[in-house]
């Protein structure tokens, strides 16, 4: 009798022990594919970002006046070629145009931006005019101004072998001795001459838009 | 208890035992089937592999030093072009027409309400939004009394090979009656006023639709 109930203690204690392992591998089992999703998780991410250094090499390449015997290929690559033309220059040139501290760094703009900027923008009053309000006084140093560029947003318009044509979105930050930074932002037309690698009109258009999107 | 039904309870224990050891044998060669661990493991080395791999030839390729990734890259930019999944340069233009046909549509007088809901529906068309139109259309009831748009300039932000949407800004200006006259934009004898609309936008290649607008409001134009 005894031994007939050890007998079954011990079959009782091997199904236990084999419903264990059979657990331990499930176990296994679920932290292995977690492991793999995980894995593949990032193995999408790796071939996307390589992707898109593919891509953004394939696009900076095109961007430096290729020719191709392919028409939809010459039609792209003088598209991306001219987008980045424009997009340099307009950069280099806001850069410069909305950064300034004081008095001396506003009227020292001219000379940086001589070498992109045609005389005829350079030498227009609107843009580039003595700070002075009608008291005869700096209103830059009078009033403390500041300003500090921000980014610009560069949109392709026309272009053919001659110029190239974008409107683009400035944004700034300005403040007073009054008032801290704030931003704002401007919308010009601009027309950069390939010929002179110069911009060479500016028109500032009227705009109520701001730069954020909302949908 | 009977000495019979001892031998019967134990009996039974035993069948129940069997029963429970071979359940568990069955759940032991499921878990074994289900779970191929020896396989999921070489699964996850594998992707871990090709994870590692990506990783550095994006790397290389990002700091130019590999001239063989470069050389192949430039070898085959007929290949990755034309594996592109749809054309972008013929949809941006395609695009650009639609949106200066659909504005220049949207400014011109209309005579009558018929052809101002005929109007409205080509509209929403070309623009490739329902929003955006209606968003257009709502500024003012009197949008059919704009006269003629005198230019419409559309810019189109930066994309790459692969970009699914693209940003544009749209600049419309018109010649309308004086901004200050109540109620505004109708028709009349009063001085005339350049006005300009923007609105910036995000148009999607793929569904071929607009899909982000800000439109701003109507300003006199910079004199």
């Amino acid at each position: 009798m005894k031994k007939k109930l050890i007998g079954l203690v011990a079959l009782f204690v091997v199904a236990l022990f084999i419903n264990q392992v059979a657990i331990m591998i499930n176990d296994a089992g679920i932290t292995m594919n977690n492991r793999l999703t995980t894995a593949e998780k990032k193995l999408s991410e790796a071939k996307s970002q390589y992707n898109q250094s593919v891509d953004d090499y394939v696009t900076a390449w095109l961007s430096t006046g290729k020719t191709f015997s392919d028409t939809k290929m010459q039609s792209l690559a003088d598209r991306l070629t001219a987008y980045s033309l424009a997009n340099n220059a307009v950069h280099e040139f806001f850069k410069t145009y909305y950064t300034f501290s004081n008095a001396d760094s506003y009227n020292a703009r001219e000379a940086k931006l001589r070498a992109f900027t045609s005389e005829s923008i350079l030498n227009n009053d609107y843009y580039f005019g003595n700070p002075v309000d009608s008291s005869g006084e700096n209103y830059i140093t009078v009033l403390g101004l500041k300003n500090k560029f921000k980014s610009v947003d560069v949109n392709l318009m026309n272009y053919d072998a001659d110029n190239i044509q974008v409107l683009a979105m400035a944004v700034y930050e300005s403040k007073t001795n009054a008032t801290s930074y704030k931003e704002g932002s401007q919308m010009y037309v601009i027309n950069y001459s390939r010929k002179e690698n110069k911009i060479v009109s500016l028109d500032k258009i009227n705009s109520s838009i701001n730069n954020t999107y909302t949908n | 208890m009977s000495r019979f039904n001892k031998d019967m309870a134990i009996k039974l224990a035993y069948i129940l035992m069997v029963f429970l050891v071979g359940l568990s044998c069955f759940k032991l060669y499921k878990a074994f089937k289900d779970n191929n661990l020896s396989e999921l493991s070489s699964q996850v080395e594998a992707k871990k592999k090709q994870e590692s791999s990506y990783k550095a030839k994006a790397k290389q390729l990002k700091a130019n030093g590999d001239n063989e990734v470069k050389k192949k890259v430039e070898a085959n930019v007929d290949e990755i072009v034309a594996n592109q999944k749809y054309n972008v340069q013929d949809s941006i233009n395609q695009f650009k027409t639609d949106l200066n046909n659909g504005l220049k549509l949207l400014i011109t007088d209309t005579d009558t309400k018929e052809q101002l809901k005929a109007n409205k529906k080509e509209v929403q068309k070309l623009l490739h939004s329902k929003k955006l139109t209606k968003e257009l259309y709502g500024f003012n009831d009197n949008f059919m009394n704009f006269g003629t748009a005198d230019s419409i300039e559309i810019g189109v932000g930066k994309y790459s090979l692969t970009s699914e949407n693209v940003s544009f800004v749209a600049l419309v200006k018109w010649t309308s009656q004086d901004l200050s006259q109540t109620p505004a934009f109708q028709k009349g004898d009063s001085p005339t006023t350049k006005n300009v609309l923007t609105i910036r936008g995000e148009y999607n290649l793929k569904s071929q639709k607009v899909v982000e607008t800000t439109v701003g409001n109507v300003v006199e134009e910079a004199k």
